[in-house]
């Protein structure tokens, strides 16, 4: 479980990055850049809040 | 007292870390990331474009600047913080004496709260754009509406609570958001660039010609905005450098390096500084730059509608977060220096009162909308004692004087740290109202950490003199 919610983790982060390049490229435009950008926020809060909380527990 | 004890009072504030509470390099990467990419870069990357910089001078004064920072945290902090592996207010007392190591802990903490003041200004901005009530410009100084004084208490109550959870809490945090939170900045570079080439209709294919956009439509040098401090090269390479001063040449950070393994650990400062002090900054100086393009005559530094206009909901998020994970560690710093003056008192207390502090500052637009000035001002009160940390730390044995003298001698005020902190301070003033450019308040701090070193130096000589 926590293996994928690490692999969605890092999906949204290049989500992240790779939606603006999108945008700079002018392959998508402002709206849909920022509606994508939110997506991926959301996503990453879900699944990393659960991945990252776990990893520093078992470490302590 | 014991372990044990030593964790419900607090973390270790008047005893060295045990080893055994070190921590690897990855958890000051993301602290250190998280801290300064923060909301207040969207106030400090725009606010040089309004100090007229050139392209040369922000990207060159910034790589420079930025290297210099990251070497004051290695070379400077980091080596005492791993060997005394005390808090700098801790080891401050025993230098200084109990009654001076107050006044410090006063001065040190009402800065810091100033500071966090500004990050939930920061932060309050973007609620601005959901609530859309009358935010302030960039001349204004008390806060102008209802609506923006509930947004900084909404915001300011939020951050409190988390920061008075305590370190782990605080680095839990932080470290969740940083990764996110750069690539938004990151985004917001990418997306004004676009822009940009939008609305110039500049043809960008190469290296080349996205420095010509920078040079001749980003960042065009010649004169500030009316109001500001003219930059150079000199200036941006200054600023970046002491921007964090307090934190490194004035040694605040002992606090948070002293759980360190190593003392190289130093080096992860430099996530701080080239993502958030320098790719932050530039891609805030981006949208700044592009918002004066469209209209010239909206000068005004707000980071929420700033971060709005590029990437949306998502921006303005990160600009709430942005301003949290940084106000965080400034409050629970300010509440260690608080505590420090009242040890009785839990951490937690403290620290809530601290942030209710912060949180009435941040009301007042005035300190963040004067970021470069305050930060310059902040880290020179604060530089002397660092310097004194240092001094008597490693020059001290070699010159045959006594570390530590307030607590050898058991005295509450060590007049030779007191008079040096005090009168560098009167110095670096009298320069700085000199009038001369290379006194300005962004340079006098260099000056100011010999004159600092020397006094305390040679006053210690007298007053150590006829001690055993």
């Amino acid at each position: 479980m926590r293996t994928i919610a690490q692999i969605i983790s890092y999906i949204a982060l290049i989500l992240l990055v790779a939606v603006p390049v999108l945008f700079y490229s002018a392959a998508i435009t402002l709206e849909r850049n920022k509606s994508m950008m939110l997506i991926a926020t959301i996503v990453w809060f879900i699944s990393a809040v659960y991945w990252m909380g776990k990893e520093k527990e078992s470490a302590s | 007292m014991s372990e044990e004890q030593q964790e419900k009072h607090g973390e270790f504030e008047r005893e060295p870390v045990p080893e055994s509470k070190t921590r690897g390099l990855k958890a000051f990467v993301g602290m250190y990331a998280g801290e300064h990419c923060a909301g207040t870069e969207l106030m400090i990357g725009p606010l040089f474009v309004a100090a007229g910089v050139s392209a040369f001078d922000v990207v060159f004064g910034l790589l420079i600047g930025n290297l210099l920072a990251v070497l004051s945290w290695m070379f400077l902090c980091a080596p005492i913080a791993v060997r005394a592996r005390m808090t700098l207010y801790y080891q401050l007392e025993k230098i200084c004496g109990r009654n001076l190591v107050t006044l410090y802990n006063l001065a040190n903490g009402v800065m810091f709260c100033f500071l966090a003041g500004s990050m939930i200004t920061v932060s309050a901005t973007a609620l601005g754009v959901w609530f859309n009530f009358p935010m302030p410009g960039l001349t204004d100084i008390y806060p102008n509406s209802v609506g923006w004084v509930l947004a900084v208490l909404g915001v300011g109550a939020l951050i409190t609570l988390v920061a008075a959870w305590g370190y782990d809490m605080v680095s839990k945090v932080a470290n969740i958001a940083a990764p996110w939170m750069v690539l938004v900045f990151l985004a917001f570079g990418i997306i004004g660039m676009r822009q940009f080439i939008e609305v110039t209709g500049a043809e960008v294919n190469s290296l080349s010609s996205m420095w010509a956009l920078c040079k001749e439509s980003i960042f065009k040098g010649g004169d500030p905005l009316p109001g500001q401090v003219k930059f150079t090269f000199w200036h941006v390479t200054f600023f970046a450098w002491f921007a964090n001063m307090a934190m490194h040449v004035g040694m605040s950070d002992l606090s948070v390096l002293r759980f360190a393994k190593k003392s190289w650990h130093g080096v992860a400062s430099a996530s701080g500084m080239y993502v958030g002090h320098f790719m932050a900054w530039i891609a805030a100086a981006i949208l700044y730059s592009l918002q004066l393009h469209l209209d010239p005559s909206n000068t005004d530094v707000l980071p929420g509608p700033l971060a709005y206009r590029a990437a949306g909901v998502a921006g303005l998020v990160c600009v709430i977060i942005a301003g949290w994970t940084t106000a965080n560690p400034t409050i629970y710093r300010a509440g260690l220096a608080f505590q420090a003056i009242m040890p009785k008192k839990s951490r937690f207390a403290v620290t809530i009162g601290t942030g209710m502090l912060a949180t009435l500052a941040g009301m007042f637009p005035g300190i963040a909308m004067k970021l470069l000035g305050f930060v310059a001002l902040y880290g020179l009160i604060l530089m002397p004692m660092g310097a004194v940390v240092f001094t008597d730390f490693w020059i001290f044995p070699k010159l045959g004087l006594k570390q530590y003298y307030a607590e050898h001698k058991k005295i509450s005020i060590n007049w030779a740290a007191g008079i040096a902190w005090i009168a560098t301070l009167v110095i670096c003033v009298a320069l700085v109202k000199s009038g001369k450019p290379q006194f300005q308040i962004f340079f006098v701090s260099l000056p100011g950490w010999f004159i600092a070193s020397g006094l305390y130096i040679v006053l210690s000589k007298l007053t150590q003199k006829g001690d055993a």
